[in-house]
């Protein structure tokens, strides 16, 4: 997808000869773009719940809420922790959002800093094996009982792989696309993401080449599409 | 899981399993079935669930279950019996003779004192670091040493019943006419000692073999997979945690706090009932005896 689009935000800027975006800079807009998008995925998410808990969604082919979430689901992710010190764990690090923490097949609550004093201390609910508890700091896991030192994955949403549209060049100095370098790395969005990517490449290519009309042509798309999704 | 039957007789630990469910089993359906986005309570702790659902489980051992505990222990040359790790409240204590048990009556006067080392003129004394230094009540030595049997010597209290100790005779305040009639047991009897977690025996049982049935919150297991909780009432568990959660919660409408209450109430009743375990047969079988000749 990333040459699609590539393709289409050069003939956008081209067609007036408003300027040209180098491979560099289509790469530094595209990673941002993609993760602008990527994080609009979670408000979307929650927009379509919020929409079906007031029965303003349908079900079956219909079934946005479902279908959003899907997109969302793709970058779920899970994988064991590597224990840093006494019962903590650090986290991956293209880790967006947890999921759940596993220990034994046990999920392991999250518990938020103020409280987990508390609930050390309680005679009904103190953490235990059976039902363990973490709290979170900086890129870290703490679990409860600090008796648990292995056996602990994490189930999370990745961050996207930052795309790159790699290219060898001609004789006529021009990049050409390379899908074969081994740099090489694709949008990670589904293909219905394609014209948000555009617009928003665009706009950051009409900010760096101070072009008003581009800015003002994807300000008004993006205008369309919020109005279409209420 | 399900068991095959294989499983199922296959080891002991899973006989009679299928009347209960467990407190996992009870945790994990409330988070699945009662929480979410489109459910009553949209989201919960899961700390907060298993609280509620353990509450659940105490309440339904205080009055609801039978699960009664039973414990066979020799009594001390003290007199006393340390009460059980998980024990809330005694349901009956007897004492065994051959097999045979003689139920033990509770005496509602306490048998046991502190009592401090006092002088001649009946100052408290201390020891080196301040504090006063404990010794035996006479209380407990009577409890201990007494014996109790009838005053055979000549004088007023011939004939009546008291306690010998070392040469000296201790007699009931209350005259034999006008006794209270809920004391006289020739068994020996019983003071439960809830401070120091003992219970204090009539001397007499020194070295004697009691029984002790007793209830327990049902929580000796950590495990959450071992605690169980009888089918009858699994569905007022779920209640209860329903309406404890709704209860607590911000700005929940009153009429559906009300309704959970309700569903609870009725639920307890229903387990109880259930739990009483009242069939057609067995009031048959009672009622087979209403003509019997009392002679």
């Amino acid at each position: 997808m990333i040459n699609e689009v590539r393709n289409t935000v050069m003939f956008i800027l081209n067609k007036d000869n408003n300027g040209y975006l180098t491979p560099a800079e289509f790469n530094a807009f595209a990673r941002l773009s993609q993760l602008e998008v990527f994080e609009d995925l979670y408000q979307k998410v929650n927009n379509w719940y919020t929409k079906r808990n007031n029965r303003r969604s349908n079900s079956g082919i219909a079934d946005v809420t479902k279908h959003v979430t899907e997109d969302l689901e793709g970058f779920v992710k899970s994988s064991s922790l590597a224990l840093d010190t006494g019962s903590t764990f650090t986290l991956p690090t293209d880790n967006y959002s947890l999921v759940d923490i596993l220990y034994s097949s046990k999920s392991v609550e999250k518990v938020s800093n103020h409280k987990i004093t508390l609930l050390n201390n309680s005679n009904l609910t103190a953490p235990t094996t059976y039902y363990p508890a973490y709290v979170e700091r900086e890129t870290k896991v703490t679990l409860y009982p600090t008796t648990i030192t292995s056996g602990v994955s994490a189930i999370y949403v990745r961050l996207p792989e930052d795309p790159n549209w790699t290219y060898y060049t001609d004789t006529s100095g021009n990049p050409v696309f390379d899908i074969n370098n081994s740099g090489y790395q694709d949008f990670e969005l589904p293909k219905e993401y394609e014209k948000e990517l555009v617009l928003r490449i665009l706009a950051k290519a009409g900010v760096n080449l101070r072009e008003a009309d581009i800015i003002n042509v994807v300000n008004g798309e993006e205008a369309k599409n919020a109005q279409k999704e209420q | 899981m399900a068991q095959t039957p294989e499983q199922y007789y296959g080891s002991a630990d899973n006989y009679g399993s299928g009347q209960y469910v467990t407190l996992e089993d009870v945790v994990n359906n409330f988070m699945l079935m009662y929480v979410g986005y489109d459910k009553l309570i949209d989201n919960a702790d899961r700390y907060n669930v298993l609280f509620h659902a353990k509450r659940a489980v105490q309440e339904l051992n205080y009055d609801a279950f039978k699960e009664i505990k039973v414990l066979e222990t020799l009594v001390n040359d003290d007199l006393k019996v340390i009460l059980p790790q998980h024990y809330v409240n005694y349901v009956r204590i007897s004492y065994e003779v051959d097999g045979v048990l003689f139920k033990l009556s509770e005496n509602p006067e306490v048998n046991w004192a502190t009592r401090y080392d006092q002088d001649a003129n009946q100052d408290y004394l201390f020891d080196v670091d301040g504090n006063l230094i404990e010794e035996e009540s006479e209380l407990d030595r009577i409890r201990k040493e007494g014996e109790y049997r009838q005053y055979m010597y000549p004088g007023t209290w011939y004939g009546r019943y008291g306690w010998c100790c070392d040469g000296f005779w201790y007699f009931n305040y209350r005259n034999r006419y006008g006794n209270d009639a809920s004391r006289m047991t020739g068994n020996p009897t019983y003071v439960i000692n809830k401070q120091e977690g003992v219970i204090n025996f009539s001397s007499g049982l020194s070295g004697k073999l009691i029984v002790l049935e007793y209830i327990t919150d049902g929580l000796e297991n950590e495990d959450p997979s071992q605690v169980s909780i009888h089918k009858f009432a699994e569905e007022f568990v779920y209640a209860y945690i329903k309406w404890c959660m709704l209860n607590n919660r911000l700005g929940v409408q009153e009429y559906v706090v009300r309704r959970a209450m309700k569903e609870k109430s009725s639920l307890l009743k229903n387990a109880k009932l259930r739990l009483s375990n009242i069939n057609p047969r067995r009031l048959l079988m009672a009622l087979r005896g209403k003509d019997n000749w009392i002679k």
